[in-house]
């Protein structure tokens, strides 16, 4: 039991390293807290593998978001795994795949979960919604709102016109 | 304080059967599971607490997608939370808020973070990506994608227009 809290304790403390070293903007800091450097993005489907994908990655994001901050606001300790929720801040400016840089701010809440093997870090596999950041930075709307469906009803007329067929017979 | 294995067995027990008794559609069975009734949305922004706005909740996801079930891909105990990874999928045929069904059918990963006090369920808190279901019920676009580009030039042209004029300017 105490060595089973002691390991726990231990990954705890690299992964508050890690939150630290990023938000320093520290990146070989931040590569050494992985004994292999992983991210997996759940929304998007994206895989960063290895130090080179994961520091272009890095690199990707401070360029966009040089402010970028990690603020952490629980951990959860299980077996295998260190689970963090957290809030992401950061202001647009810089560009981010070829859309250019707005100047706005955005507050993103996520969920990473933070892999281990035994004392060592293997992956940080990411929850969180793009729909968040996109509509803060003013580059998507809430479908739900009512600019949303004006412009969903705008831009999708097949599959809105199908939905209203559908809805009227019933079926 | 991790939880000894009789609390874990037991927290374990009331999520799996949260989880199942929805996919059998027996919501009163579900909201049984919770101590206090309360759902949190992250990526909405959404709260239901009480067993009045949690049963009212149920019925609003269940119209829209009437065959919605989940498939539970990992389990994290921590000392006051269950973490679940897992899919949900549905078909939507029903409204969603104002959104008239679209028959499409979506498979959507999500994070949830059951949170307990002691052997009661306390909070449903849940991380999911708003846009993986939009874009597969066909009501939005990555925005990052060629025609998700496209739309959001047309869609959006002041803020893409300020945004190209800072770049240009540098500042």
């Amino acid at each position: 039991m105490a060595t089973l809290e002691g390991a726990a304790a231990r990954r705890e403390e690299l992964v508050r390293r890690h939150v630290e070293a990023e938000n320093a903007a520290d990146y070989d800091a931040a590569l050494a807290t992985f004994r292999h450097p992983r991210y997996e993005y759940v929304a998007t489907d994206e895989v960063y593998d290895g130090a080179e994908q994961v520091r272009a990655h890095w690199d990707e994001l401070s360029r966009a978001f040089p402010d970028q901050e990690i603020e952490i606001v629980a951990l959860h300790n299980s077996d295998d795994a260190v689970l963090m929720e957290a809030i992401a801040r950061g202001t647009h400016a810089g560009p981010l795949r070829g859309l250019p840089p707005t100047g706005r701010r955005f507050e993103q809440p996520f969920l990473a979960i933070f892999v281990f093997e035994g004392d060592a870090l293997v992956c940080e596999r990411v929850y969180y919604d793009t729909a968040t950041v996109l509509q803060q930075l003013g580059i998507a709307r809430d479908p739900a709102s009512l600019t949303g469906r004006l412009e969903t009803a705008a831009s999708h007329p097949l599959t809105i016109s199908r939905g209203i067929v559908r809805g009227v017979l019933g079926r | 304080m991790a939880p000894d294995p009789s609390l874990r067995r037991r927290r374990e027990e009331i999520v799996r059967e949260h989880m199942d008794s929805e996919n059998r559609h027996e919501f009163d069975a579900t909201l049984d599971t919770f101590g206090h009734p309360r759902y949190e949305l992250i990526g909405t922004g959404e709260v239901y607490d009480g067993a009045e706005q949690v049963g009212r909740y149920y019925e609003d996801t269940r119209r829209a997608f009437p065959d919605q079930r989940n498939e539970l891909l990992a389990l994290h105990h921590a000392d006051d939370a269950v973490l679940v990874e897992a899919i949900v999928r549905g078909t939507h045929r029903g409204p969603l808020r104002n959104l008239p069904p679209t028959g499409r059918e979506f498979e959507l990963p999500i994070l949830a973070v059951f949170a307990f006090q002691g052997e009661s369920l306390v909070c449903e808190r849940v991380y999911f990506d708003q846009t993986t279901v939009l874009r597969q019920l066909g009501i939005a676009r990555d925005p990052l994608s060629l025609t998700g580009r496209l739309q959001t030039l047309v869609g959006h042209p002041l803020t893409i227009a300020r945004g190209l004029v800072r770049q240009f300017t540098g500042r």
